[in-house]
């Protein structure tokens, strides 16, 4: 039964890694600590790129604003007649939105025309009670769920909130965003366009962005670029353009998150190369051995092979259920710090988390491949010396 | 008799063009039988050791051929010579050899892991050589906690473990006391009613006593052969 060699090469393996403690917690600890910032880094990148993806796809095709001096300025809805004469437009509505201070934290109103605007189907995965805007509401608001947590509001509850004249405007709760689209709605009070004017003081000539729809997606590049010709200092903004933005914010791509992954990288490679290559002479003696004895080359590297495998794959569960541990249960203080600084300001909510079975094939490969290098290397390079060299420590 | 080992003009130069160079083995012209007990004797330095390297394939002659059973086995490469040590020879070393993380019949039994033995039958395997050799009560032991003599016993069961036709032994009594050689000695013996090939290293009269051909080294080369009646 062929099986049954690499079954007796695992128990050989198995067998040194028990033996040899200090030599396996040194390479199991060092690779679960960088495996373990890896993880809660790739976890919480991975749940902030998730919900930039969603937050875009609630967004327009394109986005027109208007700048001034560099500054964002309302744009006039006189714009809408020159958008809608280029070919391929579906529809241009406008949207206001804007700032406010509520007990020392910043939300944003956004307000929406629910008549007009293209109600996507993950809408309904976004609203986790109540419902959405409807054409004739007056007055209402769905809420981002920890602004929800924070004013103690559920549904049908009123939201008193005060613009810059100190004015009260009193809104009624309809809906409450889920968790899902934090990232876009923990700080987001979603009302009609109508009473975002209102709140603002913005004139039924203005918005501050037009939202634009193709009918050919395809066609959207081509259509951004007429506007930015017909409209000279208009700021166009297509939903990719946003997906890209937010994706290098949040996402791997991000600064921080690259920094972080090449170091941590790097280290993990050292910790392992180190660990694994620290071939002493009794390691070599012990290669001349087993070839004395009569283990071919293909046997011992096995043998390393399945050492190696053990250790990564022990180092990197133990590194992921411990970033999964800081992630979750602690809120990963630090890296929580660096990664969302923009929210210093903003309600305060849970970092969004995902596991993709990508990232965890990614953090396994990352402890488990500089291991296998590590082993196999002065392994093959002392299993192809002469056996009587090997034993001699050479 | 079958002529098993026959080593032809072998020569081997450590550190060779070096300012250290080392010619260990020179010249070295031999024959050994089929189920001799034949053994190289000669001061420390002649190149007994060397000699047994050469023989059990553990390292290549810089100059000469090895032929086991009339087939030249230095020329093959080290996956053959690796697969011949696995099928053919037992070698004992001086300095054991024998790997610390493993207990007593572990290390007795490594041989046969590249030999598809499962481990109750490994087990088995091993504790019938480690009984015969007086180690049983051992068996469970790690090797650093035995003492010289059970260890020199624990490297021979391993050596013969796969029952190979070759046994190579490097100063087995050297380091053990009377008792222990005197044991050794009648495994050894047992060995060569077995028709093996036995080629042992040795200063031991004992053992020289018992041979069938005496191979004798003086700076790496043969200076006396003797062959003795069985």
């Amino acid at each position: 039964m062929k099986i049954q060699r690499h079954l007796n090469f695992l128990w050989f393996a198995v067998n040194s890694i028990f033996t040899y403690k200090t030599r396996t917690i040194a390479i199991t600890f060092s690779l679960m600590m960088a495996l373990m910032i890896l993880g809660s880094v790739a976890f919480v990148s991975g749940g902030l790129e998730k919900e930039a993806i969603l937050s875009a796809t609630f967004a327009p095709d394109i986005t027109v604003q208007y700048l001034q001096a560099g500054r964002q300025i309302p744009i006039s809805m006189n714009n809408t007649s020159v958008i809608n004469k280029i070919s391929g437009i579906e529809k241009t509505i406008p949207r206001v939105w804007g700032y406010i201070s509520q007990n020392n934290r910043i939300y944003t109103i956004m307000g929406i025309d629910p008549a007009e605007m293209p109600i996507p189907k993950e809408i309904n995965f976004a609203i986790s009670s109540g419902r959405f805007l409807q054409v004739q509401d007056s007055e209402v608001a769905i809420v981002g769920r920890h602004l929800a947590a924070a004013f103690a509001l559920d549904v049908d509850d009123t939201l008193i909130l005060y613009n810059e004249s100190d004015h009260p405007y009193n809104f009624t709760v309809v809906g409450v965003f889920t968790m899902e689209v934090n990232l876009y709605a923990a700080d987001l009070i979603l009302v009609t366009v109508n009473d975002s004017r209102k709140f603002f003081g913005i004139t039924e000539n203005y918005a501050t962005d037009l939202c634009v729809y193709a009918s050919d997606q395809t066609e959207t590049r081509y259509i951004a670029q007429q506007i930015l010709n017909d409209i000279p200092g208009a700021r166009v903004l297509t939903r990719q353009a946003l997906k890209d933005a937010l994706l290098s914010a949040y996402g791997a791509r991000s600064g921080f998150v690259s920094v972080i992954w090449y170091i941590m990288l790097l280290a993990v490679i050292l910790v392992a190369w180190n660990q694994a290559s620290a071939v002493s002479a009794e390691a070599r003696k012990e290669v001349g051995i087993l070839k004395s004895l009569g283990f071919s080359t293909m046997d011992i590297l096995e043998i390393r092979l399945l050492e190696a495998i053990i250790l990564g794959v022990l180092s990197a569960s133990l590194g992921i259920l411990l970033a999964i541990i800081y992630d979750l249960y602690l809120g990963a203080p630090v890296i929580s710090d660096f990664m969302l600084g923009w929210a210093a300001v903003y309600p305060s909510f849970p970092l969004p988390i995902h596991v993709s079975v990508t990232s965890v094939v990614i953090l396994y490969g990352v402890a488990i491949f500089p291991l296998l290098v590590g082993s196999l290397v002065p392994s093959w390079k002392s299993a192809i010396t002469e056996p009587d060299t090997a034993m001699r420590g050479g | 008799m079958i002529t098993r080992i026959r080593l032809e003009n072998l020569s081997k130069t450590y550190f060779k063009g070096e300012t250290n160079e080392v010619t260990a083995i020179n010249n070295v012209t031999s024959e050994i039988k089929e189920s001799d007990f034949a053994v190289i004797t000669g001061p420390s330095g002649s190149g007994k050791t060397t000699l047994l390297s050469l023989i059990g394939l553990l390292t290549k002659p810089t100059k000469g051929k090895i032929f086991f059973d009339g087939e030249e086995v230095s020329r093959y490469s080290d996956a053959w010579q690796t697969k011949i040590r696995k099928e053919k020879i037992g070698i004992v070393f001086q300095q054991y050899n024998l790997l610390p993380q493993f207990s007593a019949w572990e290390n007795v039994s490594l041989p046969l892991l590249c030999h598809d033995v499962p481990k109750e039958e490994r087990r088995k395997i091993a504790l019938e050589y480690m009984k015969k050799l007086g180690l049983e009560e051992r068996k469970d032991f790690k090797v650093a906690y035995l003492s010289g003599g059970e260890q020199q016993r624990i490297a021979i069961a391993r050596a013969l473990v796969v029952d190979p036709k070759i046994i190579l032994a490097d100063e087995p009594t050297a380091s053990v006391d009377l008792e222990t050689a005197y044991s050794i000695l009648r495994v050894l013996e047992k060995l060569e009613k077995e028709q093996r090939t036995l080629i042992i290293s040795t200063h031991d009269p004992s053992i020289i006593s018992k041979a069938t051909v005496s191979i004798d080294l003086r700076n790496g080369t043969v200076t006396k052969v003797e062959r003795f009646s069985p």
